[in-house]
């Protein structure tokens, strides 16, 4: 159930404060310079609502740590054994941020019903191309860390149970009683010949 | 995605489609919900009095020729600026401030604009004429010239202010008053 719980309010979360990113970007960069307050009317005054566009810039760049939180909380997944990878899914939200931010910004520059803003292009095409090459650099590093990971070992039977009888033999305190099994066990065939002079070297070198 | 269990099962990826869907649409009705009307992108960037502009008069205590009301005027001018931009007009009246603003060298900025200048050159002319003050002058602008930013001032003509010259100039700093010039060209 915590599993359930945490996944769904994380994601939620993630998806909220993605879409309140990209979007608040994008409307902001559509007003681009202006001012509020002061003594006198200004020409260029922001509109109502630009508060709120900052809000959820900020806010949703915030929630996204706290979504990154609450996912990262939930736990074994039901029906398996070990909890999940974490560690690839932060990044994931560290390039979700960045490519929110580079979405809004060249929708807003370069989109179909871009019209951003006085010196809103260049500064959407700094945040834009910052937030690709950010987000991109957490895929980078994502892949950097698979290619860290040992592979996975082949089973190979012959050597399985060459290992598999050593460590029974190394076990047995005697060497006699050990070549003597040894021996039995090449003449029933479970050992090849190969097999049995590995072992055999190895009892006799004290291995 | 890291995969989270040997076996497949369905209740994560469930979890996670609704949970996006979710937050993906709960994110799309709160940001329509403060979406702005966009203001004209063609505006040029300035202030004027709250009060009608065009009622205030040089000599009035709100008058923007005083230097206690250009000097707001102008730093709520600068937040209107685009980043990289510059000034190459100001056009002052005693109840409006408009900047026409480009990119370039030898554009000025707000914060470059003394704003006790427009009272101290009203002064000056007022020493070369005894007839004109603060109340005589139509507006001021400052251009950006080839030389540096030039201050251009208009008397008031529709008012008994005597003969010609009507017209008067100065640099930046508002020393020295030159009588009668002409509209300073602007650079670019």
């Amino acid at each position: 159930m915590r599993y359930v719980i945490c996944t769904f309010l994380g994601m939620t979360l993630f998806a909220f404060c993605w879409v309140a990113v990209g979007y608040g970007i994008f409307q902001l960069l559509g007003i681009g310079t202006c001012a509020s307050g002061g003594p006198y009317v200004s020409a260029r005054q922001c509109p109502d609502g630009t508060g709120g566009l900052m809000l959820a810039l900020t806010g949703g760049i915030l929630g996204l740590f706290l979504a990154g939180g609450i996912y990262l909380a939930r736990g074994t997944p039901p029906g398996a054994q070990s909890p999940p990878q974490n560690a690839g899914i932060v990044i994931w939200f560290w390039t979700g941020l960045f490519w929110a931010l580079a979405a809004g910004s060249f929708l807003a520059v370069w989109g179909p019903e871009a019209n951003p803003g006085p010196g809103a292009k260049l500064g959407g095409l700094i945040v834009g191309f910052m937030g690709l090459i950010m987000g991109a650099g957490g895929l980078l590093a994502l892949n950097f860390r698979r290619r860290k990971q040992p592979p996975a070992q082949s089973f190979n039977p012959a050597v399985a149970r060459i290992a598999g009888t050593a460590s029974r033999f190394s076990a047995a305190p005697d060497p006699v009683g050990r070549l003597d099994t040894l021996d039995r066990m090449r003449k029933q065939g479970t050992l090849t010949e190969a097999e049995f002079e590995t072992l055999k070297s190895k009892i006799i070198g004290g291995g | 995605m890291a995969t989270e269990s040997s076996g497949f099962n369905l209740v994560p990826v469930l979890v996670h489609v609704v949970a996006i869907a979710l937050g993906i649409y709960l994110g799309l009705l709160a940001m329509a919900a403060i979406t702005p009307d966009f203001p004209d992108a063609d505006t040029d960037p300035g202030v004027s009095s709250s009060s009608a502009p065009g009622t205030v008069a040089g000599d009035d205590p709100d008058s923007l020729f005083r230097a206690q009301n250009l000097a707001p005027a102008l730093t709520q001018l600068d937040d209107q600026l685009a980043a990289g931009d510059g000034i190459v007009s100001l056009h002052l009246e005693p109840g409006s401030l408009d900047a026409e603003t480009g990119s370039g060298d030898g554009l000025f900025e707000p914060a470059d604009v003394p704003a006790e200048v427009p009272a101290l050159l009203a002064g000056q002319i007022h020493a070369e004429r005894g007839s004109v003050g603060l109340a005589e002058i139509a507006y001021m602008d400052l251009v950006a010239t080839a030389k540096g930013p030039r201050w251009y001032v208009q008397l008031d003509i529709a008012r008994d202010i005597g003969p010609p010259p009507w017209t008067y100039g100065a640099p930046l700093a508002g020393t020295p008053l030159t009588v009668g010039p002409a509209p300073p060209t602007p650079v670019g």
